[in-house]
Order: structure tokens, then sequence, then C-alpha cells
């Protein structure tokens, strides 16, 4: 792969004595989206939290190897200047109930201190609400609370809120052109998502598409 | 035999009942005659002028408790001043580092100092207070007042932190929202009716205590907004005039308990008020 924007070399994670992956390789191919799939439990969110460094939150987390974000050592970064350019949606959508669906798109850089005049805020809004799907629905409600909102639109706010700040890569669980199959913590294989769910080149990968474990 | 059965059981069930419902209206009777007797006897003297004026001397006609209403406002005011940063930033760390050594101590601190009786809270203020600045004042009431009113902040705060979702954490700081600032505006907001309960309780419980004001804000029969010196309160001056041989300054105290009970009610009734308003659905 050329110049990919992300490169995961030999990456374990644990937390405590416990293994959560091992020997991750990885190269995520730029404005492309790829998918990591797996059974649940086999580290997919690990992988996921520890390219944005969010595994640092959890005590008794440990990780080797190396992640670099175009060509830059994400571990050698200030983590939360990192984590400004990795935008990143949980598995549960998880808005900020104190403020209006205009202020939860922007929460980024408000939350941050970043300044925005009028005119910066309403094209980001829009820009960031279309690109998640979810302008259409809310454009209306900007000045109020999300609450009302369903859950799937709540993520939709959530996705919104991440591309607002123009992150290098956002990371969510979603599907996709590139698949990456992680089996207790090992990578099983990797490559073309319609490649891989047609004609799978490891044994575990077919068992597992075909419902033989999971 | 069966069916004398059911019908011992539906007779054992409705003597429960009458049982739980006697025993709920007696514990209103209380309260309910406290209310009717305070209002009986205050309500005589209950009018404007007896809120803006100052109390005369024996033997004249009239008189209020101006100066009371305005020293309880003030010693509110310095005890919450101490008491609500100190208390917030207390329960935040209980939260935040729930597990560590110095939060287990705080957190048993605060307990234990909760359950100190409130006339001990008043020495502990003379001793450090009084005795250094050699005069009673506002101040060392304040100061009394909100080792008072500590705990019961930092109680809420922990107690309404812990019932926020993480989730909502790991939001802000997954998009590199530094950790202070993620707890300033992202966290305390969400906690926000919560820690105004807390503080409403806080104020509540203090706005009627009398021991902790004996030998700190002392009382002062004139208007005072002097934090240095001796001040007036509305429970001081409910103790100084009921326990006074003239029939005149009684009523006085009834009116003043009246004022008090109230503020105290009205205090309850707010804090209710903004729990079921302000609540923030996660």
């Amino acid at each position: 792969m050329e110049n990919p924007v992300l490169r995961v070399e030999d990456f374990s994670a644990s937390f405590g004595q416990h293994r959560i992956l091992s020997e991750v390789n990885l190269e995520i191919e730029r404005e492309r989206v790829t998918a990591i799939m797996g059974p649940s439990g086999c580290g997919k969110t690990t992988l996921i939290r520890c390219i944005n460094r969010m595994h640092e939150l959890t005590a008794g987390a440990s990780v080797g190897g190396r992640v670099y974000l175009n060509g830059e050592d994400i571990y050698r970064m200030n983590s939360m200047l990192l984590r400004r350019r990795i935008g990143m949606v949980f598995q549960r959508p998880n808005p900020f109930p104190t403020m209006c669906i205009q202020d939860n798109v922007l929460a980024g850089y408000q939350l941050n201190g970043i300044r925005l005049n009028r005119d910066e805020k309403r094209s980001i809004v829009e820009k960031s609400l279309r690109r998640a799907a979810l302008w259409d629905e809310v454009k209306d409600d900007l000045p109020r609370r999300g609450v009302f909102l369903s859950g799937g639109q709540q993520q939709r706010l959530c996705i919104a809120r991440a591309l607002a700040m123009n992150p290098e890569i956002a990371q969510a669980a979603r599907v996709s052109d590139f698949t990456a199959f992680l089996y207790l913590g090992e990578l099983v294989e990797f490559g073309p998502s319609k490649k891989m769910f047609t004609t799978p080149k490891d044994q575990r990968t077919e068992e597992y598409l075909t419902g033989r474990f999971g | 035999m069966r069916e004398r059965s059911i019908h011992l059981r539906n007779l054992q069930n409705q003597a429960f009942v009458v049982c739980v419902v006697l025993l709920s209206v007696l514990s209103i009777i209380p309260l309910a005659f406290i209310l009717y007797q305070i209002l009986h006897n205050g309500i005589a003297s209950l009018n404007w002028e007896f809120l803006v004026s100052l109390p005369r001397p024996v033997g004249e006609e009239g008189g209020g408790i101006a100066n009371a209403i305005v020293g309880t406002g003030l010693l509110i005011f310095l005890a919450s001043l101490l008491a609500i940063p100190m208390g917030i930033a207390a329960g935040v760390y209980f939260s935040e580092n729930s597990g560590s050594r110095l939060s287990y101590w705080g957190e048993l601190s605060v307990e234990i100092l909760q359950a100190v009786p409130s006339i001990v809270i008043g020495i502990i203020a003379y001793e450090w207070v009084v005795k250094p600045l050699h005069s009673f004042s506002a101040f060392s009431g304040g100061v009394a007042l909100a080792i008072m009113m500590l705990p019961v902040i930092a109680r809420t705060t922990q107690e309404t932190l812990k019932l926020i979702p993480y989730s909502l954490k790991e939001a802000a700081l997954a998009l590199g929202v530094p950790y202070w600032r993620t707890l300033l505006k992202v966290v305390l907001p969400s906690a926000l009716s919560g820690i105004l309960t807390g503080i409403l309780l806080g104020i509540a419980r203090i706005a009627g205590e009398t021991a902790p004001l004996l030998f700190t804000a002392f009382g002062n029969p004139f208007m005072n907004w002097n934090v240095a010196r001796p001040i007036e309160s509305l429970p001081l001056l409910i103790f100084n005039y009921a326990t006074s041989p003239y029939p005149q300054w009684h009523t006085i105290a009834w009116g003043a308990s009246l004022v008090l009970v109230i503020l105290v009610l009205g205090l309850n009734l707010i804090t209710r008020i903004v729990t079921a308003r302000w609540k923030i659905q996660f």
C-alpha cells in the first residue's frame, strides 16, 4: 500500500495480565473506509481505542509496538492533539445532554477553546451534519437540545461532531471497502471487503463468515 | 376452612394497611402542629414594618428584625462563599479518584464532620477566628457555618457525579479536550441540578443554626454590614428574645420564627423545583 494514513506495526495491548491484542500489523488506506470485524470481545474496540490513545484512561492498560499517523509515531505525540486529529464515534451514542444540537456539532471547537465567528460556525455545522446525513432532519432544531432525537439520529450527531474537527481519520463501527478480520487478538486476514467476504484466504475467516464459530 | 383462612388473611391485610396509614398520619401531626403554632403566634407581628425596622428598646411599641434578616443573609453569603467552592472541589475529587487513599480519608472526614455537634464547631471557630482577631465577628460566624455546610455540598456533589455516565467524559476526551476542561465544561454542567440541590440543602441546614453562632457572630441589636463586627441572626434573636422576661419581645420572637420557617421551607421548595426542572436526561 502506498502512503497509508495509518500504519500499525507489531502492535500488542494488554489490560493487566490479560492480553487483548497480539502482534497486529495493519495499514489503513487514505480516504477509504476500512472495517475491522470479528466476534465480540476479540479486540476491535481496544484497537480503535489504542489508535486514539483512549486506552491510557484505563488503569492497567499497556501497549507494545508502533502506530504511525501520516508517518508520525502517535505515542510520541501529545495525546490531546492526537485525539483532535483522529475522530472517534463510540458504539453507543453519547451526545452532550447539556448542549443544543449546534453546540454538540461544534463541541470539539468550543470545549477546546477555539473561537469561531458566526459564518464559520454555520458552515461547519451544516457541512458536518450533511456529511453525517442528519442535516435535513435537524436543520430547524439546531438551537434545541438533542434529547428528543432517536438513537440513530443521536449517533449521527456524534458522527457529525467527530467530522466537524476535520480529522485525518474517523473511527467508528460501520461497513466498508476494506476489511480486517481480527480473531482472539490476532490479525487473521486483511483485504478488500468484497474479496474477503466472497473468497476468504484464511480458513478461520471462512468459518467465521459462514457462522461455524463467532 | 379454606374460606376462613382467606377471610383471615384479608383481615390481616386490612389491619396492616390501617396501621401504616395511621402511623404516617401521626408523623405528619408534629409538623402540622409546629406550623400551626408558629403561624398562630407569629402572623400578628408579621408585616412590612416588622421586616424593615430595627428592634426598639423595651417598653416602646413596634420595632422589627431587619438587623437579624440582614445578619442571617450576610452569614449565609459568607458561609456559601467559603463552603461552595471547597465542597464542590472535594466532591469532584472524591468521585474522580474513588479508591485513592486521600479520597478514602477525605470521604471519611466529611462523614465525621457531618456528625460533629454544631456547638463544637462553634468552639472551633472561636479558637481559630475569634481569639486571633480579638473580636466576635460575622466572619467567624460565617466560618463556623461554612464548616457545617461543607459536608452537605461535598456529599451531594459526589453522589451526583457518580450518576453521570462515563461515556460522556469519554466523548469529550476523545475530542482532544483536556481533562480539566472536560470536568469544567462537560461533567459539572451535567451535574448542575444535583450540585444546586446540595447548595440549597446546605443553606437550609445552616439558616436555622444557633449554637455555632453563640460565641462567633455573637449577636448585635444594631444594623451591621461589617463582616469584622458582631452581627445579629434570626436564630440568635429568637433565642435571646424568647428567653427574655418581656411579653412584647416574645411576640417578636414568634414573628422571627415564622420568617425563619418560611425561609427554610421556601429553600426546600425551591430545591424540589430545581431538581425536577433542571434534571438532565442522559
